[in-house]
């Protein structure tokens, strides 16, 4: 029925309730993998995975088209550092550290690994919700959300070169704030 | 779907002058992403169409009203951002459009109805506030010995004729006498409100004016001199024999 991006997006932008459902069941993983990455509870990735699809079906008179995955991906991060910030700050980028393991799928280590691990995607939550925007969203959609750069320019307008200076000078904050970090 | 380690990262991947090397931040972001591939829990995405269907229409003015209730005014801005969107999106279905118009209608009527409310309550006020001549007046009238009476407040272009002038600093009293003394017909009430007035159009004028005597004193003294006085019928005070100092003659002793 749609064979491909081009397609579905055209029945999103026309309110298509099947190519919703249909975007529903093929990015579902997708979105809960962005959600997972920036919250780091499976349980508020769940419930942030289902906000997103819950704003994109309300968003669907704003998509003109484009990649849906990439837009989807957009509203996921949002939603979800909206969800952090939100949270209480005695919680605030913390994870129960069974979760954060459990989620991980990893092979047959040392537990030591595991937590060291569960540690480092604290700490990596922590310092890229502290970015501001826009180096947050770039740095998110870049290494959360898999997208290229010229999706990401795509998706938020912005020129490619601009979207590459923003990337090399989020990292460079991310960077600095790492050397700040005690070890 | 490309690396993540292509593309814009060449920039960030020079070396480093001092502290951790320029590509440590995305080499930790790599490792982070790359040991994190978890698996949704089974049956979200029917759960999600699940809540979509049931979901109520993009515009619905349910929406908004949560949010009113919730007090998150950016959120409510944005659900009357979408209806208006809403309204204004030709592939909108109809009764979409026409929830989303009715929550924009209902929402403007409501805001201009407070705003008029407000208006309405605020306006006589700031009035107030602006007049405190007047509102001293009000105060003097209804003070002690004065019943309410429906006397209109005397206009500014009235003649002043009838009055005499009363300096600034005397306005206090000037409103005691008019609700305290023993003159309380409406006329008089009236003139004094209106030489307040006036000499709040000319206070620098009326500064320099001499402290005119007061209706009352000028009456008792204008009563000592022929020997009557004015008081009150009531209490058997009227025209009531004096001598030239104001006492009361003694009565012929009978022989």
């Amino acid at each position: 029925m749609f064979v491909d991006d081009h397609s579905l997006a055209r029945a999103l932008a026309a309110r298509d309730g099947q190519a919703f459902r249909l975007l529903v069941e093929r990015e579902t993983s997708y979105v809960f993998r962005i959600c997972w990455r920036i919250l780091g509870s499976v349980d508020e990735a769940e419930d942030a995975a289902q906000e997103t699809f819950m704003l994109a079906y309300r968003a669907l008179g704003t998509f003109r088209g484009g990649n849906p995955r990439a837009w989807l991906a957009r509203i996921a991060a949002r939603e979800s550092f909206r969800r952090a910030r939100a949270r209480s700050s005695a919680r605030a980028m913390s994870t129960p550290l069974d979760d954060g393991v459990v989620a991980t799928v990893r092979g047959p280590g040392d537990p030591a690994s595991e937590v060291l691990a569960a540690e480092e995607g604290r700490l990596v939550r922590r310092v890229v919700a502290e970015l501001p925007e826009p180096y947050r969203e770039v740095v998110a959609l870049r290494y959360f959300s898999d997208l290229s750069l010229a999706d990401i320019a795509a998706l938020t307008g912005r020129p490619l070169g601009t979207v590459k200076a923003q990337l090399y000078r989020g990292l460079d904050r991310l960077r600095r704030q790492l050397e700040e970090e005690p070890t | 779907m490309s690396s993540p380690m292509s593309g814009g990262d060449r920039q960030a991947s020079e070396p480093a002058q001092d502290g951790l090397a320029h590509d440590a931040a995305p080499a930790l972001l790599v490792r982070y992403t790359s040991g994190s591939a978890v698996e949704p829990p089974p049956g979200l995405a029917a759960r999600i169409v699940e809540r979509v269907i049931h979901a109520p229409l993009p515009a619905d003015p349910r929406y908004f009203v949560s949010r009113l209730a919730r007090l998150d005014g950016r959120g409510a801005a944005r659900e009357l951002r979408y209806a208006t969107r809403a309204i204004a999106d030709r592939r909108s279905p109809l009764l979409l459009r026409l929830q989303a118009l009715a929550l924009v209608m209902v929402v403007g009527l409501a805001t201009g109805a407070i705003g008029v409310a407000g208006a309405v309550t605020v306006g006589p006020l700031i009035d107030d506030l602006a007049r405190p001549s007047t509102r001293q007046a009000d105060d003097g009238r209804t003070g002690p010995g004065v019943t309410a009476s429906p006397t209109p407040r005397p206009s500014p272009d009235a003649p002043a004729a009838s009055a005499p002038a009363v300096s600034g600093p005397a306005r206090g009293r000037a409103s005691d006498r008019a609700g305290g003394s023993s003159d309380r017909r409406p006329g008089s009430r009236a003139s004094v409100q209106h030489a307040i007035e006036q000499s709040d159009r000319a206070p620098a004028v009326q500064a320099r004016t001499p402290r005119p005597e007061p209706a009352a004193t000028r009456r008792q003294s204008a009563s000592r001199r022929s020997g009557t006085t004015s008081g009150d019928p009531a209490f058997g005070m009227a025209d009531a024999p004096r001598n030239a100092d104001g006492r009361d003659e003694p009565e012929p002793r009978e022989r």
